[in-house]
């Protein structure tokens, strides 16, 4: 319709121009807050556009981080691995040439104690045969032996050297395996940082798109949440990743060598080499946390060189409160720092336990038990912690139930966890001498006897009593025991045990079992069955297992007297 | 036809710059996608190689230990038949004691010769009368490396290379992002400073292609 043609009926009223006009205001003022909110709208998605691609280029550099350190543990497992496995084989090779060379150490000294000169020329064959057997391992050569014919392996040296390459890499794989979870972490965020900008240019979509007070709620929202991510990115990006330094790493894998040469000489009752090694351990674990303050498995083997130190000192009734409250601090920090570890767990509640804080110990020991319930060393730390507050009933309980397990299910480490909870026991009755946990050694050593020699056969008063013990010298002809004694000569070949006794089981089985310094020498282990009367005197034989090789070794022992299992009688003598 | 309002040209030239800056977005996206899954491979050839590796290291060691220890008995039975044989040169060869001897000096000869079976002898040098261990293991892990990967850095390194790659293109993305920016603000304004910024986001674009194709021919 053109223009001309509009009709106006003269009958309706004239328009109102000044409402027309405001009207017409009133719309361009809105098509202007309009434009305006629109180009604020868009202003703000092409800002959270930028930051999205922001958040996105963080969150690739976070996950090809964590792709690498991924790697790196695998890779580095990958090496453990070949590390532990050519350590292990390089071992059993030595350990073939050792026992070479030691038969052929031993041989050449018959020789040369016969004096003949036949056996002199073949005592020297052997001696070159010895020169050149060292030629084949590094334990038969320097600085683990000096002299291929008279020198001593140092093997608390040669075992501990060992440790170092697979602790090494056992050490970088965790360390990679530190950066990775940082990294994922880093890389998860950044993906919901993403996801939350994407509400915000969602909710910004929106407010365009509808009128109405609304839009600018959806606005408001946006922004807050866009601000809120952003604040979440930053902090995100400013979060350290924290790198394991390489010479922390080197540091912790020397403390390592040190604290295991110092367990082999502690073993072998060499206590001051002991501890001066417990000492350099130390002193290179400090390194490594002065290196590394957070450093959780250098806190954990810095604990553990205190915790054995305090506990040698202990059973030498010198004051080790101060070691053995490092070794909890040291313990307690490595938990924090991420050691979730069993052994952290289980050497803390031994730590509180030897400082006498026997709830703590308790506590501690219950964690890891929760963590390996069928390990039975922590069933019989739990008992020892259980007499010492008193609960007599509820610790002989303890051993039963570490018993009842070892039966049920046994681990390989059942007896030796008995074996060393006798030597523990034994050692703070030394120190400590106690009714209630001398019963509980009692009752330990029956339960170790029948793991150990009875097959799991439940012990049961025999009603046997062995009345008195005594040590000789001899036999005369008549079978009868002469010269008794409790201190014996270098190098005697036999001890005799006799023992008065009553009420002696038909086919009853003797089990003697020989402590040499408080701990089992089972190459001596008695084990016969006896044919005697129910009444009398009996005798058995502790005799080295070496013939013509010096005899017993030096030392103080212990004899204790089982039958059918039931603990009835010790008796102790020395070889000078 | 009317001529196009200056307002809407410069409207179509913003529209066509965002819509630049949003392929080449997503071209270097796709590029990034195809550098990271590289790597990924690269990271994955590279693990296979370090398993191996440490998989031959193993076995190598297991063998020498088997060839030292066969070695060493025949060296030890090897070197005994000789200091017989000189006990032997110092007697009566009529004699019951040298006969004696020529009995023992024979069976440590022959169990030498069947220990002798027992180790490789292309490592043995009689004139010495050692076993090269070193040659012996250098020669099986060579033999092994013949035959397969056994070096992961190369792989490692290709990999970090191509995240490397990935990462800068996705740095890039992130430029674009401020083109958009400055397009998206000069759609808003109204006086000159929206050609400025229009300017300044067609210079992002194109420094970012420039960038990206440097990065793509390894200039960068």
């Amino acid at each position: 319709m053109s223009t001309d043609e509009t009709i106006i009926s003269p009958a309706a009223p004239q328009p109102d121009r000044a409402e027309a006009v405001r009207s017409e205001q009133n719309r361009a003022a809105q098509d202007r807050a309009t434009r305006r909110f629109n180009a604020i709208t868009v202003t703000l998605i092409a800002i959270v556009t930028l930051l999205s691609a922001i958040a996105a280029f963080l969150q690739n550099d976070a996950s090809n981080r964590q792709s690498s350190a991924v790697r790196d543990v695998q890779r580095y497992a990958a090496a453990q691995l070949s590390a532990a496995l050519q350590s292990q084989q390089a071992l059993n090779f030595d350990a073939t040439v050792q026992r070479d060379w030691l038969n052929l150490a031993y041989e050449r000294s018959l020789l040369l104690d016969s004096g003949a000169e036949a056996d002199a020329v073949r005592a020297e064959h052997l001696a070159e045969l010895m020169r050149l057997t060292t030629g084949f391992s590094p334990m038969l050569q320097e600085p683990y032996l000096n002299d291929p014919l008279e020198g001593v392996i140092d093997l608390p040296r040669y075992y501990a050297d060992q440790e170092y390459e697979p602790t090494y890499w056992e050490q970088r794989r965790e360390a990679a395996a530190l950066i990775n979870e940082a990294w994922n972490k880093k890389a998860a965020t950044y993906v919901t940082v993403l996801t939350l900008f994407a509400v915000a240019l969602f909710l910004f979509g929106i407010a365009a798109t509808i009128g109405g007070t609304l839009r600018g709620a959806f606005v408001v929202l946006g922004v807050f949440i866009a601000i809120g991510a952003t604040a979440w990115m930053t902090s995100t990006l400013l979060a350290p990743v924290k790198v394991r330094p390489e010479q922390a790493m080197q540091a912790l894998a020397r403390g390592r060598v040190d604290l295991y040469r110092a367990e082999f000489l502690r073993g072998w009752r060499e206590k001051a080499e002991a501890l001066k090694y417990y000492q350099s351990s130390i002193d290179q674990l400090d390194e490594a946390l002065k290196i590394d303050p957070a450093y959780p498995a250098a806190l954990s083997e810095r604990a553990s060189a205190y915790v054995q130190t305090g506990e040698q000192r202990l059973w030498d009734r010198e004051d080790a409160a101060p070691l053995l409250q490092y070794a909890i601090d040291d313990y307690r920090a490595a938990i924090e720092q991420g050691d979730e570890s069993i052994y952290a767990l289980w050497n803390l509640g031994w730590a509180y336990f030897l400082l006498g804080d026997q709830p703590e110990s308790l506590r501690y020991t219950d964690r890891a038990l929760e963590q390996a319930p069928q390990q039975i060393g922590l069933y019989l730390n739990r008992a020892l912690a259980l007499r010492a507050m008193g609960q007599v009933d509820e610790a002989f309980a303890t051993v039963q139930e570490a018993y009842e397990r070892a039966i049920d299910q046994p681990t390989s480490s059942s007896n030796f966890y008995f074996h060393a909870t006798i030597f523990d026991i034994t050692q703070q009755l030394r120190a400590f001498p106690n009714d209630d946990l001398q019963k509980l050694l009692k009752d330990v050593k029956e339960k170790y006897v029948s793991l150990r020699y009875r097959k799991g056969q439940r012990i049961e008063p025999t009603g046997c009593e062995i009345t008195a013990v005594a040590f000789f010298q001899g036999l005369n002809e008549n079978n009868e025991l002469i010269d008794p004694a409790e201190k014996f000569v270098a190098s005697t070949e036999t001890v005799y045990m006799g023992f008065d006794y009553t009420n002696l089981p038909v086919g009853g089985e003797i089990e003697a079992v020989v402590y040499l310094f408080d701990k089992e020498d089972e190459t001596l282990t008695v084990q016969e069955r006896l044919g005697l009367e129910p009444i009398g005197t009996g005798y058995i034989r502790i005799t080295s297992p070496f013939i013509k090789a010096g005899g017993l070794s030096s030392g103080s022992y212990r004899v204790d007297i089982h039958i059918n299992g039931e603990y009835l009688a010790s008796g102790e003598f020395t070889v000078e | 036809m009317s001529e196009a309002n200056p307002s809407n040209r410069f409207g179509v030239f913003l529209a066509i710059g965002i819509a630049v800056a949003t392929v080449v977005g997503a071209i270097l996206a796709a590029r990034a996608a195809v550098y990271n899954d590289a790597a990924n491979d690269a990271d994955q050839a590279g693990l296979s190689s370090a398993i191996d590796l440490a998989l031959t290291q193993s076995a190598v060691e297991a063998q020498r230990a088997q060839n030292l220890s066969a070695f060493l008995q025949f060296a030890r039975h090897r070197r005994l038949a000789e200091l017989i044989s000189d006990q032997m040169d110092q007697i009566d060869s009529n004699s019951e004691a040298w006969a004696q001897l020529d009995r023992e000096s024979s069976a440590e000869w022959n169990k030498a010769v069947n220990s002798r079976y027992f180790f490789d002898a292309a490592f043995y040098d009689k004139f010495s009368n050692t076993f090269d261990q070193q040659a012996f293991i250098d020669s099986q892990l060579a033999e092994a490396a013949s035959l397969k990967d056994l070096n992961p850095d190369p792989e490692f390194s290709q990999a970090d290379d191509d995240r490397t790659t990935a990462a800068q293109l996705v740095s890039l993305i992130a430029v674009l992002a401020v083109a958009l920016l400055c397009f998206a603000i000069a759609n808003v304004l109204e006086n000159r400073l929206r050609y400025i910024l229009a300017g300044l986001g067609v210079l992002i674009i194109v420094g970012s292609i420039v960038a990206a194709v440097a990065i793509e021919s390894g200039v960068v």
